[in-house]
Protein backbone atom coordinates (compact mmCIF):
# COMPACT_ATOMS: atom_id res chain seq x y z
CA UNK A 1 0.00 0.00 0.00
CA UNK A 2 1.88 3.31 -0.95
CA UNK A 3 0.26 6.71 -0.20
CA UNK A 4 -0.32 9.18 -3.41
CA UNK A 5 2.48 11.61 -3.05
CA UNK A 6 0.43 14.44 -2.15
CA UNK A 7 -1.14 12.99 1.28
CA UNK A 8 2.95 11.48 1.53
CA UNK A 9 4.36 14.57 1.69
CA UNK A 10 1.49 15.91 4.24
CA UNK A 11 1.98 13.33 6.67
CA UNK A 12 6.05 14.11 6.41
CA UNK A 13 5.40 17.22 7.33
CA UNK A 14 3.44 16.50 10.15
CA UNK A 15 5.70 13.92 11.62
CA UNK A 16 8.68 16.22 11.31
CA UNK A 17 7.01 18.72 12.82
CA UNK A 18 6.08 16.84 15.65
CA UNK A 19 9.58 15.35 16.15
CA UNK A 20 11.54 18.73 15.91
CA UNK A 21 8.80 19.91 18.66
CA UNK A 22 8.87 16.77 21.00
CA UNK A 23 13.24 17.19 20.49
CA UNK A 24 12.49 21.50 21.20
CA UNK A 25 10.28 20.44 23.91
CA UNK A 26 12.70 18.25 25.64
CA UNK A 27 15.83 21.01 25.38
CA UNK A 28 13.41 23.40 27.26
CA UNK A 29 12.40 20.80 29.90
CA UNK A 30 15.47 20.33 30.98
CA UNK A 31 16.49 24.16 31.56
CA UNK A 32 13.31 24.06 34.13
CA UNK A 33 15.07 20.74 35.43
CA UNK A 34 18.24 22.66 36.13
CA UNK A 35 16.84 25.03 37.91
CA UNK A 36 14.37 22.65 40.20
CA UNK A 37 17.59 20.96 40.83
CA UNK A 38 19.99 23.43 41.58
CA UNK A 39 17.62 26.41 43.06
CA UNK A 40 17.61 26.78 46.76
CA UNK A 41 14.86 28.62 46.69
CA UNK A 42 11.50 26.49 47.33
CA UNK A 43 9.63 28.40 45.42
CA UNK A 44 11.69 28.37 42.21
CA UNK A 45 11.27 24.81 42.48
CA UNK A 46 7.53 24.61 43.11
CA UNK A 47 6.85 27.42 39.87
CA UNK A 48 9.47 25.21 37.71
CA UNK A 49 7.94 21.75 38.75
CA UNK A 50 4.94 23.18 37.36
CA UNK A 51 5.71 24.82 34.24
CA UNK A 52 7.21 21.49 33.83
CA UNK A 53 4.05 19.67 33.88
CA UNK A 54 2.52 21.82 31.87
CA UNK A 55 5.13 21.59 28.95
CA UNK A 56 4.70 17.44 29.72
CA UNK A 57 1.06 17.62 29.15
CA UNK A 58 0.57 20.06 26.73
CA UNK A 59 3.93 19.98 24.45
CA UNK A 60 5.60 16.69 25.30
CA UNK A 61 3.18 13.98 25.19
CA UNK A 62 1.28 14.78 22.21
CA UNK A 63 4.13 15.35 20.01
CA UNK A 64 5.47 11.83 21.25
CA UNK A 65 2.49 10.50 20.16
CA UNK A 66 1.56 12.15 16.88
CA UNK A 67 5.58 11.38 15.81
CA UNK A 68 5.05 8.07 17.21
CA UNK A 69 1.67 7.45 14.95
CA UNK A 70 2.61 9.55 12.15
CA UNK A 71 6.26 7.49 11.82
CA UNK A 72 3.74 4.69 11.80
CA UNK A 73 1.37 6.28 8.55
CA UNK A 74 4.91 6.66 7.12
CA UNK A 75 6.50 3.25 7.15
CA UNK A 76 2.95 1.60 6.01
CA UNK A 77 2.41 3.98 3.29
CA UNK A 78 5.80 4.25 1.79
CA UNK A 79 8.39 1.52 -0.08
CA UNK A 80 10.58 1.47 3.29
CA UNK A 81 7.89 -0.26 5.18
CA UNK A 82 7.61 -1.15 9.10
CA UNK A 83 9.72 -4.04 9.64
CA UNK A 84 11.83 -4.47 6.05
CA UNK A 85 14.89 -2.08 6.74
CA UNK A 86 17.06 -2.65 10.52
CA UNK A 87 16.79 1.21 10.91
CA UNK A 88 13.15 1.62 10.93
CA UNK A 89 12.64 -0.93 13.12
CA UNK A 90 15.22 0.31 15.45
CA UNK A 91 13.13 3.43 14.82
CA UNK A 92 10.10 1.90 15.88
CA UNK A 93 11.47 0.22 19.00
CA UNK A 94 13.52 3.46 20.27
CA UNK A 95 10.13 5.56 19.86
CA UNK A 96 7.98 3.20 20.93
CA UNK A 97 10.63 2.81 24.92
CA UNK A 98 10.39 6.44 24.55
CA UNK A 99 6.79 7.31 24.63
CA UNK A 100 6.28 3.88 27.08
CA UNK A 101 8.70 5.87 29.68
CA UNK A 102 7.08 9.14 28.84
CA UNK A 103 3.96 7.71 29.93
CA UNK A 104 5.38 6.37 33.21
CA UNK A 105 7.30 9.87 34.16
CA UNK A 106 3.93 12.00 33.03
CA UNK A 107 2.04 10.10 36.05
CA UNK A 108 4.68 10.77 38.61
CA UNK A 109 5.56 14.69 37.17
CA UNK A 110 1.43 14.53 37.42
CA UNK A 111 1.56 13.81 41.20
CA UNK A 112 4.73 15.98 41.93
CA UNK A 113 3.00 18.82 40.82
CA UNK A 114 -0.08 18.13 42.83
CA UNK A 115 1.77 18.19 45.86
CA UNK A 116 3.86 21.36 44.64
CA UNK A 117 0.48 23.21 43.90
CA UNK A 118 -0.22 23.15 47.76
CA UNK A 119 0.67 25.89 49.93
CA UNK A 120 3.37 25.41 52.61
CA UNK A 121 5.92 22.98 51.10
CA UNK A 122 7.80 21.10 53.93
CA UNK A 123 11.40 20.03 53.63
CA UNK A 124 10.73 16.58 52.62
CA UNK A 125 8.01 17.21 50.34
CA UNK A 126 10.60 20.12 48.80
CA UNK A 127 13.58 17.03 48.67
CA UNK A 128 10.72 14.55 46.47
CA UNK A 129 10.25 17.69 44.04
CA UNK A 130 14.03 18.06 43.71
CA UNK A 131 14.08 14.35 42.26
CA UNK A 132 17.44 13.60 40.29
CA UNK A 133 15.05 11.49 38.08
CA UNK A 134 14.23 14.63 36.34
CA UNK A 135 17.53 14.95 35.07
CA UNK A 136 18.06 10.59 33.75
CA UNK A 137 14.77 10.77 32.27
CA UNK A 138 15.34 14.46 30.27
CA UNK A 139 19.06 13.22 29.09
CA UNK A 140 18.45 10.02 28.29
CA UNK A 141 15.18 10.69 26.47
CA UNK A 142 17.53 13.58 24.66
CA UNK A 143 19.97 11.19 23.79
CA UNK A 144 17.57 9.31 22.20
CA UNK A 145 15.58 11.37 19.92
CA UNK A 146 19.13 12.29 18.65
CA UNK A 147 20.12 9.07 18.10
CA UNK A 148 16.41 8.28 16.24
CA UNK A 149 17.16 11.59 14.32
CA UNK A 150 20.40 10.25 13.00
CA UNK A 151 19.15 6.91 11.80
CA UNK A 152 16.54 8.06 9.70
CA UNK A 153 18.55 11.01 8.40
CA UNK A 154 21.57 8.53 7.58
CA UNK A 155 19.59 5.70 7.07
CA UNK A 156 21.82 3.13 7.27
CA UNK A 157 22.03 0.09 4.76
CA UNK A 158 20.69 -3.07 5.72
CA UNK A 159 17.33 -5.19 4.95
CA UNK A 160 15.93 -7.60 7.45
CA UNK A 161 15.16 -11.04 6.12
CA UNK A 162 11.76 -10.28 5.61
CA UNK A 163 11.94 -7.60 3.50
CA UNK A 164 14.51 -9.72 1.75
CA UNK A 165 11.74 -11.98 1.22
CA UNK A 166 9.28 -9.46 0.32
CA UNK A 167 11.99 -7.50 -2.24
CA UNK A 168 12.32 -11.25 -3.67
CA UNK A 169 8.59 -11.73 -4.21
CA UNK A 170 8.40 -8.44 -5.70
CA UNK A 171 11.13 -9.05 -8.17
CA UNK A 172 9.67 -12.78 -9.14
CA UNK A 173 6.34 -11.05 -9.67
CA UNK A 174 7.50 -8.38 -11.96
CA UNK A 175 9.87 -10.41 -14.12
CA UNK A 176 7.59 -11.89 -16.77
CA UNK B 1 44.71 -41.95 -23.02
CA UNK B 2 44.54 -40.08 -20.24
CA UNK B 3 43.51 -36.40 -19.57
CA UNK B 4 43.27 -34.17 -16.69
CA UNK B 5 40.05 -32.63 -16.16
CA UNK B 6 39.12 -28.87 -15.60
CA UNK B 7 41.23 -28.51 -12.23
CA UNK B 8 43.61 -30.77 -13.03
CA UNK B 9 43.41 -32.81 -10.26
CA UNK B 10 41.53 -36.18 -11.49
CA UNK B 11 42.82 -38.16 -14.39
CA UNK B 12 39.76 -38.51 -16.98
CA UNK B 13 39.24 -42.22 -17.92
CA UNK B 14 40.32 -43.21 -21.36
CA UNK B 15 37.62 -43.39 -23.85
CA UNK B 16 37.40 -46.71 -26.05
CA UNK B 17 34.37 -48.59 -28.18
CA UNK B 18 31.91 -49.69 -25.64
CA UNK B 19 30.16 -52.90 -25.94
CA UNK B 20 27.08 -51.75 -27.23
CA UNK B 21 28.10 -49.62 -29.82
CA UNK B 22 29.92 -52.24 -31.26
CA UNK B 23 26.87 -54.44 -31.32
CA UNK B 24 24.83 -51.76 -32.42
CA UNK B 25 27.67 -51.33 -35.34
CA UNK B 26 27.87 -54.94 -36.45
CA UNK B 27 23.78 -55.20 -36.64
CA UNK B 28 23.39 -52.33 -38.53
CA UNK B 29 26.32 -54.11 -41.04
CA UNK B 30 24.42 -56.97 -40.80
CA UNK B 31 27.21 -58.79 -39.39
CA UNK B 32 26.20 -59.47 -36.22
CA UNK B 33 23.46 -61.56 -36.73
CA UNK B 34 20.07 -60.88 -36.45
CA UNK B 35 19.27 -60.01 -32.72
CA UNK B 36 18.86 -56.63 -32.18
CA UNK B 37 20.90 -55.69 -29.36
CA UNK B 38 19.07 -53.90 -26.14
CA UNK B 39 20.33 -50.78 -26.45
CA UNK B 40 19.28 -49.63 -29.79
CA UNK B 41 16.80 -47.21 -29.25
CA UNK B 42 13.91 -46.38 -31.62
CA UNK B 43 14.07 -42.76 -33.45
CA UNK B 44 11.59 -41.05 -31.01
CA UNK B 45 13.63 -42.39 -28.19
CA UNK B 46 17.04 -41.31 -28.98
CA UNK B 47 15.30 -37.60 -29.58
CA UNK B 48 15.09 -38.26 -25.67
CA UNK B 49 17.65 -40.02 -24.47
CA UNK B 50 19.16 -37.01 -22.61
CA UNK B 51 17.69 -35.27 -19.43
CA UNK B 52 17.74 -31.18 -20.67
CA UNK B 53 17.53 -30.69 -16.93
CA UNK B 54 21.03 -31.85 -16.78
CA UNK B 55 22.73 -30.22 -19.50
CA UNK B 56 21.81 -26.71 -17.22
CA UNK B 57 23.48 -25.90 -14.66
CA UNK B 58 21.81 -26.40 -11.09
CA UNK B 59 20.06 -23.22 -10.04
CA UNK B 60 21.83 -21.28 -7.77
CA UNK B 61 19.92 -21.35 -4.50
CA UNK B 62 19.78 -17.16 -3.82
CA UNK B 63 20.81 -16.29 0.44
CA UNK B 64 19.27 -14.27 2.82
CA UNK B 65 22.06 -11.15 2.94
CA UNK B 66 24.11 -11.36 6.09
CA UNK B 67 23.35 -9.20 9.16
CA UNK B 68 25.24 -5.66 9.33
CA UNK B 69 27.69 -5.62 11.76
CA UNK B 70 26.33 -1.91 12.66
CA UNK B 71 23.16 -3.68 13.59
CA UNK B 72 24.90 -6.27 15.68
CA UNK B 73 26.87 -3.39 17.44
CA UNK B 74 23.44 -1.15 17.97
CA UNK B 75 20.92 -4.37 19.01
CA UNK B 76 23.69 -5.29 21.67
CA UNK B 77 23.93 -1.72 22.88
CA UNK B 78 19.88 -1.51 22.78
CA UNK B 79 19.71 -4.00 24.66
CA UNK B 80 22.25 -3.09 27.10
CA UNK B 81 20.46 0.22 27.38
CA UNK B 82 17.29 -1.86 28.03
CA UNK B 83 18.59 -3.72 30.70
CA UNK B 84 20.26 -0.69 32.57
CA UNK B 85 16.93 0.97 32.19
CA UNK B 86 14.96 -1.89 33.74
CA UNK B 87 17.67 -2.97 36.32
CA UNK B 88 17.67 1.20 37.78
CA UNK B 89 13.47 1.18 37.94
CA UNK B 90 13.60 -1.90 40.09
CA UNK B 91 16.30 -0.48 42.55
CA UNK B 92 17.19 3.01 42.40
CA UNK B 93 13.87 4.67 41.22
CA UNK B 94 11.74 2.29 42.61
CA UNK B 95 9.43 5.24 43.57
CA UNK B 96 8.57 6.43 41.20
Amino acid sequence: MTMPSRLRKSVLAVHLTCSVGWTGAAAAYLVLVVVALTDRDGGSVRDAILVMESIDRFVIVPTALAALLTGLILSLGTPWGLFRHYWVVFTLLLTVFAVFVLMEYSQTLSRMASSAARPGLSGAELAVLRDPGHAVHTIGGLVLLLVVTALNVYKPRGMTRYGWRRQQERRATSVP
Amino acid sequence: VTGLNATGTEKIPSRGVSPPALAVLTWRLGIGGTRVPQSVKTASEMTHMTNPSHDQPPARRVMPPATPRWVRVFGAVVILVLLLFVALRFTIFRNH
